[in-house]
């Protein structure tokens, strides 16, 4: 017998052949998968969604934060060493410390209320304060 | 109901035509899968992800070709797909090429049947043996099978080559071990 004659022989018995398949339990088993795959929303969208979510939550939060921080920004603190003239004697506490908050917020509301002249002359006063303030704290240092 | 029922059914999403596709086609797609697949559970696999393709894509089959094949294609590629892992086509360059119309082997082997066949094709290198069935049993051309296997045309050519060379050898020595059955000693 020749050789092709033999794949001939191959391919008549071998293309028909035939598996042994419990096909009920196969057709639930597809069935099942198919659904699976149809779910209205899918596991990738899932966790896009709860992504982006979660991305839009943290910007709302973080721009709440800074609007925050922004308020307490404007209370400025003013720290004052009176009476002390280098490094040592602030941290050896002989002189006195004297912590003086200012509003921002209400000193500008205090000033809109005042005529341009007196604004002006206000200005000037805040100015010279934190001029001599900082003149004290360069000394000391 | 018959074929072209089954397929306007499954165009249109008719769950009863699908079974009757499934009931139909399985026993025989799963032996083409079983013969790509290193074994049965990965066959299963292969045929399951075949049955999902095809009922997704039905509507692209034009009704030109038979539709058993086109099952078949789609059934052998998906199988390939997943043992792609576990096939390595190793290439070697090939002397001559083997005419099958010129060799000629024991009569003993015309009256093999399926299993012995079967038997027989597995004991043959892993690429050799899906090149072969590829043009052998399925009756793709080498063109085809490159495309397939992502093979140069001459790689398969040398591929199925190698594999009947392979074939006559192992035939010659199984032959002759049944006629002398104490001649290896």
């Amino acid at each position: 017998m020749k050789l092709s004659e033999f794949e001939k022989h191959i391919q008549h018995s071998l293309y028909n052949q035939e598996a042994s398949l419990d096909t009920e339990a196969f057709i639930q088993a597809i069935f099942q998968k198919k659904e699976k795959k149809r779910r209205v929303f899918p596991f990738w969208w899932m966790t896009t969604g709860i992504l982006l979510g979660s991305v839009i939550m943290f910007t709302l939060y973080g721009t709440g934060e800074k609007k925050r921080s922004i308020k307490k920004s404007r209370c400025r603190k003013i720290v004052l060493f009176s009476g002390c003239r280098n490094k040592r004697e602030q941290k050896s506490g002989r002189s006195e410390i004297s912590i003086q908050k200012t509003n921002i917020d209400a000193e500008e509301k205090k000033m809109s209320k005042l005529p341009g002249k007196s604004r002006i002359k206000m200005k000037w006063k805040i100015f010279r304060i934190c001029f001599r303030n900082l003149q004290r704290q360069m000394k000391s240092f | 109901m018959d074929e072209s029922q089954i397929i306007h059914g499954c165009k249109s999403g008719d769950r009863r035509c699908q079974e009757a596709l499934v009931h139909k086609f399985a026993p025989r797609l799963l032996a083409v899968c079983r013969r790509y697949c290193i074994d049965q559970t990965l066959a299963e696999d292969a045929l399951q992800e075949t049955f999902m393709n095809t009922f997704r894509y039905i509507s692209s089959y034009s009704g030109t070709g038979s539709f058993e094949g086109w099952l078949r294609r789609i059934a052998v590629t998906k199988s390939l797909e997943i043992n792609k892992k576990f096939l390595k086509i190793n290439l070697f360059p090939i002397e001559s090429e083997i005419n099958p119309a010129d060799v000629v082997i024991p009569d003993i082997y015309s009256t093999l049947g399926e299993k012995e066949i079967q038997l027989l094709l597995e004991k043959l290198p892993k690429n050799q043996y899906i090149v072969f069935n590829l043009f052998v049993v399925e009756g793709y051309s080498h063109q085809e099978i490159g495309e397939i296997l992502s093979l140069a045309e001459g790689s398969s050519r040398a591929l199925l080559s190698r594999a009947r060379s392979s074939l006559i050898s192992m035939m010659e020595n199984q032959y002759q071990y049944k006629r002398y059955p104490l001649a290896h000693l």
